[in-house]
């Protein structure tokens, strides 16, 4: 009766180590290994799309501050640096899995036309960056006249 | 400019995710960059968590939703689950049943 008692409710069992409680609680993720081999964990990173007066780029950048992310324009090179820390565990705290990935990454893009880089606006609302860029008016072709010489 | 729109279809993304362990129980991190509060369902069915996020993002013609399922011990108290959604990542806190936890014992003598 005892030990069927014991057995029912697993923590009392003296015989049982820590070890083995996780391993059972962590039912939970044994599935895991096995689902990140059926699909890589992942997200799109950058959309790039081109209208007639500006691009609209987006980066996802889940959990970076905007005091983080530096972007840099010249002619018609974009470049975005970010970067975010790993947060550190308070105490008692371990990871049983760790997929997410932390530090800094760096998109450098050339875009097809130059563009205005007094009037780039960024955004960042849930996790994605959008830069818009306008692009520079391209010069027209111009008509030369040849004169006749006299 | 590319205006946010709702599109039919979607396109799974498996987001990836973080598992942190303590006394009290499992905090799920994952990255879900694009998603909100409104487009973020999760239920418990049969001991798998599925969480699902909606989001505006445009890939392929189809809008992105992100799509992953977690495998849930009878340990965890699943009325207590709570979530939070900051910045495009999701913390969700999976909280021990009371009876579950470790509790530690100290030898008087």
């Amino acid at each position: 009766m005892l030990a069927k008692r014991n057995e029912s409710w697993g923590l009392f069992n003296p015989w049982r180590t820590v070890n083995d409680l996780h391993k059972e609680f962590l039912g939970l993720f044994d599935d895991l290994s096995e689902g990140l081999n059926r699909f890589r964990a992942n997200y799109p990173k950058v959309n790039l799309t081109e209208g007639k007066k500006e691009f609209v780029i987006q980066m996802a950048l889940p959990g970076y501050c905007h005091e983080n992310v530096d972007i840099e324009v010249v002619s018609n090179f974009l470049r975005v640096s970010a970067e975010r820390c790993q947060p550190e565990l308070a105490e008692g705290e371990r990871f049983l899995h760790l997929e997410r990935s932390f530090g800094k990454i760096e998109e450098a893009i050339k875009l097809s036309t130059k563009i205005k880089s007094s009037q780039v606006k960024a955004k960042f609302t849930d996790g994605i960056l959008t830069i818009t860029m306008p692009k520079q008016e391209t010069e027209k072709a111009k008509t030369i006249r040849i004169t006749k010489s006299k | 400019m590319t205006v946010p729109k709702k599109v039919s279809e979607y396109i799974d993304f498996a987001p990836p995710a973080d598992v942190i362990e303590n006394h009290t129980g499992i905090k799920l991190v994952l990255d879900i960059p694009g998603a909100n509060t409104e487009g973020l369902s999760g239920n418990v069915e049969e001991g798998e968590l599925k969480l699902t996020a909606d989001t505006n993002i445009i890939r392929c013609d189809k809008n992105v939703r992100y799509k992953r399922t977690f495998q849930i011990s009878d340990q965890v108290d699943v009325e207590n689950v709570k979530a939070r959604l900051e910045n495009g990542v999701l913390e969700l806190t999976l909280p021990k049943h009371e009876h579950a936890k470790v509790h530690k014992v100290k030898i008087e003598g």
